[in-house]
């Protein structure tokens, strides 16, 4: 199986129950747009391939799976991630108001050099608008993160959302692999890779 | 399978109906976990009917959880801590310190409240469950550094554990209460904590630990008391902001002065990095052929975990440790062995392999213990201790000769599959199992409610089964079927049950048992007995790699079944193997030890192995999951989670591989989700970027052999 992309990125999603989350992940992966999701239900991750300076990027984007509903996530959520999109419902105040603490959350759980983002959305729906977009925009310069505005019913920001994210990982990376410090023992192992293949030499290691 | 993921779509999600808000009662447990930071909101209710109601969220409860919710079951899965996991649980520092806290006082809670026995009705029955843990005992910790120094250092990043989030929580607290952010905390410590470094002779601290008490400043620093600080208050420009830093300051500080000697790590630098460490309560690894990762694999599960294979076995004989050859290519290198042994060796293991084809080769031992057998076998006193301890990991005296062979070829059967040693061990602690279960089943609809205790099961007197519980709320949620982890169980429930305990330690030490060239080693060593009647003890490290531990430490577990409690089980093993000696002058022999930073030992109880049927009075519809064995592998947790759910669900599939993020289809027309109606769906084809969504990874493994 020839790998069909250059890089993996793990982003995530989070923020309160009902902010269009699930909403924005389909627009980005599916350009598809549905109004009947209640909550998140069966979604673990969807994914889309982009294309950036020549590069084949896998996005792996993971849904919360509605455990930001009574603030379960669970730690293993966080692990490996390398982007975050905030995401707050700009109809509702207290949706962004939470924003500050779900990162807190990110800071004890995610890796502390990960990529966060603060995403406004809904905001095709201007006219039950409760939070201004300098309000988002100064949080966002508060913890030093870009912020836009996206909707995902009207397709407004979310390719770009998606893409500055992506870019972000990507110039971070380059900045860490021209530092060079690369931990030298062994990575981690996934068990669902397809490792040992060789189901014959495995005899020869086993003695 | 399209029409499963349909149906659980359209069940999992029960519409909520709001009932009347329930009163905001404090929860009756504050555990100390560094998990979930938030309580559950309680604006948002939960439905009051589900399939199966789950209480508790370790591993057997974690896995049913899931196979129910995979399988269509409506699942609500809680737990009265505030983190996954139970006795299963990983921590970060500051969080075991809470707990450790948190069961040496043993709050007694026996004036609780009994309200809800109103909401019981006459053709009804209560069994009521316990609202106390009380599975640890003869928890004490030791500081072998300097602790005050640490006075005032608070973990960076660390969160205050109780009430951050959600609004009316939040604003219940009254402003005084506010902790003093994290970042003004640290500088006192940052100030102390180089002079402590140095000045070794000072304090003639004698090995004899110091008791809790002495531990009181540091333990502060994460805010464990249920009223301390609600999070909200602190800026949180100030914790992003000035955290950051920390970690390079700590790093750039003991690399400067470490040349050869290991680098010096001071407690107030391990409360400091405190988040860096995931410390299990239980020390498990996973055997790569054992059940845990063929269900991990099988139910795709897997993609949510990372692991890292123990890197070497180690065998500790006559006062030394040394490394085991295991695989053919370690045989081949080794320079302990001679030419012969490595002959003998390789002869004797490649029997072993198959030795049920060779049964005249021992079938006179039979009768015999193992140890018995090796010595008719022609192997060096120095190779049958390897096999005897690191590799078929038995009883010298107890184990037969059967069990031995049986026992070695499941470790040479899973050598090879992931690496050399035949043990897989999950990145940030075994804490994560549990979790990656749970997530499963949320994916599936399951609902997760933390901090949120079950006062009782009720009865229906006249079907003898169960048939709700009430909550800490007093709200009443019904259900078919009924998973309760032991602890939770009640005194009465539990007087006729016999249980074992298992002896813990855990250590923070400056380096490995063994150097090598390379620093970061997962590395397992066997101890025999000390003495007659005492078993061996399985000692894990692990490396800063594994993230459980910071840069330039050791987080090493000992674990036993007790014949004593932990202290006096595990003691004399540790003394052997560590410098317990704070001063510098201490013999050579001492100082090529690795140095004990900090230590705890606990007794944690061993419900494993008590039938059902000693359970006094339980429905046959409650179900009761056992707290973590001593064993080394996770197979007793796993057989328990099947045979459980095959019980409930006899006619489902366990665990089947979950659909690939794109065959999951949405229904258009969902409205009222309690409906049935595949047919009314008008979309039904799957998704079509199935191609590119990871399929089949995992069976690619699982076809492997």
């Amino acid at each position: 199986m020839a790998k069909t992309y250059d890089y993996l990125f793990k982003l995530l999603l989070i923020g309160d129950s009902g902010v269009g989350k699930t909403c924005l992940l389909f627009r980005f992966s599916e350009d598809a747009f549905n109004t009947t999701f209640i909550s998140t239900i069966g979604i673990d991750f969807k994914i889309r391939t982009i294309e950036l300076d020549g590069k084949k990027i896998k996005l792996q984007i993971w849904d919360t799976a509605g455990q930001e509903r009574f603030r379960t996530i669970t730690t293993a959520y966080y692990r490996g991630a390398m982007g975050i999109m905030l995401v707050y419902d700009i109809t509702n105040e207290k949706s962004f108001d939470n924003i500050k603490n779900w990162i807190r959350n990110i800071e004890e759980h995610a890796s502390s050099d990960v990529e966060r983002m603060i995403l406004g959305n809904k905001c095709d729906m201007n006219e039950k608008r409760q939070v201004s977009k300098e309000k988002g925009e100064k949080l966002a310069i508060d913890y030093g993160i870009k912020f836009l505005e996206t909707s995902a019913k009207s397709s407004i920001n979310v390719e770009e959302a998606f893409f500055t994210l992506a870019r972000d990982i990507m110039t971070k990376l380059n900045r860490k692999m021209n530092d060079n410090s690369s931990s030298g023992a062994g990575g981690p192992v996934k068990i669902t890779e397809n490792r040992s293949k060789k189901s014959s030499f495995f005899r020869c290691t086993l003695l | 399978m399209n029409i499963k993921a349909l149906l659980s779509l359209r069940r999992g999600r029960p519409s909520l109906p709001q009932p009347p808000e329930p009163p905001a009662a404090a929860p009756a447990l504050s555990a100390g976990g560094a998990r979930v930071t938030a309580p559950p909101k309680m604006a948002d209710n939960l439905p009051t009917e589900f399939d199966v109601v789950v209480v508790g969220t370790g591993l057997p409860e974690s896995i049913i959880a899931a196979a129910c919710a995979r399988s269509g079951q409506r699942v609500l899965h809680v737990d009265s801590r505030n983190y996954y996991g139970g006795n299963w649980a990983s921590f970060s520092f500051s969080g075991l310190l809470s707990w450790i806290k948190e069961n040496q006082q043993k709050t007694d809670l026996s004036d609780e409240c009994e309200d809800w026995r109103k909401l019981i009705l006459e053709d009804e029955e209560a069994i009521p469950l316990s609202s106390k843990d009380k599975t640890i005992h003869h928890i004490e910790d030791f500081c072998f550094g300097d602790q005050d120094s640490a006075e005032g250092v608070e973990e960076a990043g660390a969160l205050p554990k109780l009430p951050v989030f959600g609004a009316p929580a939040a604003q219940r607290v009254s402003p005084g209460s506010e902790e003093t952010p994290a970042a003004e905390r640290v500088s006192p410590g940052l100030e102390k904590e180089n002079p402590t470094v140095e000045s070794p002779g000072e304090e003639p601290q004698t090995p004899e630990p110091e008791q809790a008490p002495g531990t009181e400043p540091a333990r502060a620093a994460p805010g464990a008391e249920a009223g301390a600080a609600p999070g909200s208050g602190a800026a949180p420009s100030t914790a992003s902001g000035e955290s950051a830093p920390e970690p390079a300051k700590t790093e750039a500080a003991p690399s400067e002065s470490a040349a050869q000697e290991p680098k010096k790590i001071t407690y107030s630098q391990i409360v400091r990095e405190g988040r860096r460490f995931n410390i299990d309560l239980v020390s498990k690894l996973l055997y790569s052929r054992g059940l845990l990762i063929d269900l991990l694999i099988k139910s795709n599960v897997s993609r949510y975990a990372e692991f890292k294979n123990a890197t070497r076995v180690l065998a500790f004989r006559e006062g030394k440790v040394e490394q085991v050859p295991c695989s053919r290519a370690d045989v081949f290198n080794s320079r302990q062995l001679t030419m012969v042994e490595k002959r003998m060796l390789m002869k004797f293991l490649t029997f072993c392999l198959d030795y049920e084809q060779h049964p005249k080769e021992y079938q006179d031992y039979e009768s015999s213990t193992f140890a018995q057998f090796l010595q008719t076998r022609k192997l060096t006193p120095s190779l049958q201790h390897f096999i005897l301890h690191s590799i078929a990991m038995v009883s010298e005296t107890e184990s037969s000769t059967l069990q031995g062979l049986q026992a070695t070829r499941k470790f040479l059967q899973c050598l090879g599959r992931y690496g050399n040693t035949p043990f897989l061990f999950p990145l940030y602690g075994q804490g994560e199992i549990p979790q990656c279960f749970c997530r499963l089943c949320a994916v599936f609809g399951g609902i997760y409610c933390l901090r949120h205790a079950v006062r009782c099961l009720v009865l229906d007197r006249a079907s003898g089964r169960c048939k709700a519980i009430v909550d800490h709320f007093g709200q009443r949620i019904s259900a078919n079927y009924f998973i309760v982890e032991d602890s939770y169980l009640s005194e009465s429930t539990c007087t006729n049950v016999c249980y074992r305990q298992i002896s813990r330690a855990v250590l923070i030490t400056d380096r490995s048992v063994l150097n090598t060239d390379s620093e970061q080693q997962v590395s397992i060593l066997t101890v025999p007995p000390l003495e007659v009647g005492r078993a061996a003890v399985c000692v894990i490290e692990l490396c800063s790699s594994t993230m459980t531990c910071m840069k330039d430490t050791y987080l090493v577990h000992l674990t036993c079944p007790s014949t004593k409690t932990a202290r006096e089980d595990l003691e004399p093993i540790v003394q052997k193997l560590f410098n317990l000696n704070t001063e510098k002058e201490t013999e050579n022999e001492e100082l090529e030890k690795p140095r004990v930073l900090w230590a705890v030992y606990f007794n944690m109880r061993d419900s494993s192995g008590v039938e059902k049927s000693s359970y006094a009075g339980l429905p046959s519809n409650v179900y009761v999951c056992s707290a973590p064995d001593s064993a080394l592998g996770n197979d007793c947790a796993v057989k328990q989670a099947e045979t459980i759910f095959r019980e409930m669900f006899p006619a489902e599939e366990f665990c089947p591989p979950s659909l690939n993020p794109g065959d999951i289809i949405y229904d258009e027309d969902e409205i009222e989700p309690e409906e049935s109606g595949l047919n009314n769906s008008p979309e039904t084809k799957p998704e079509s970027s199935a191609e590119e969504s990871s399929s089949g990874d995992g069976a690619a493994v699982a076809k492997e052999e």
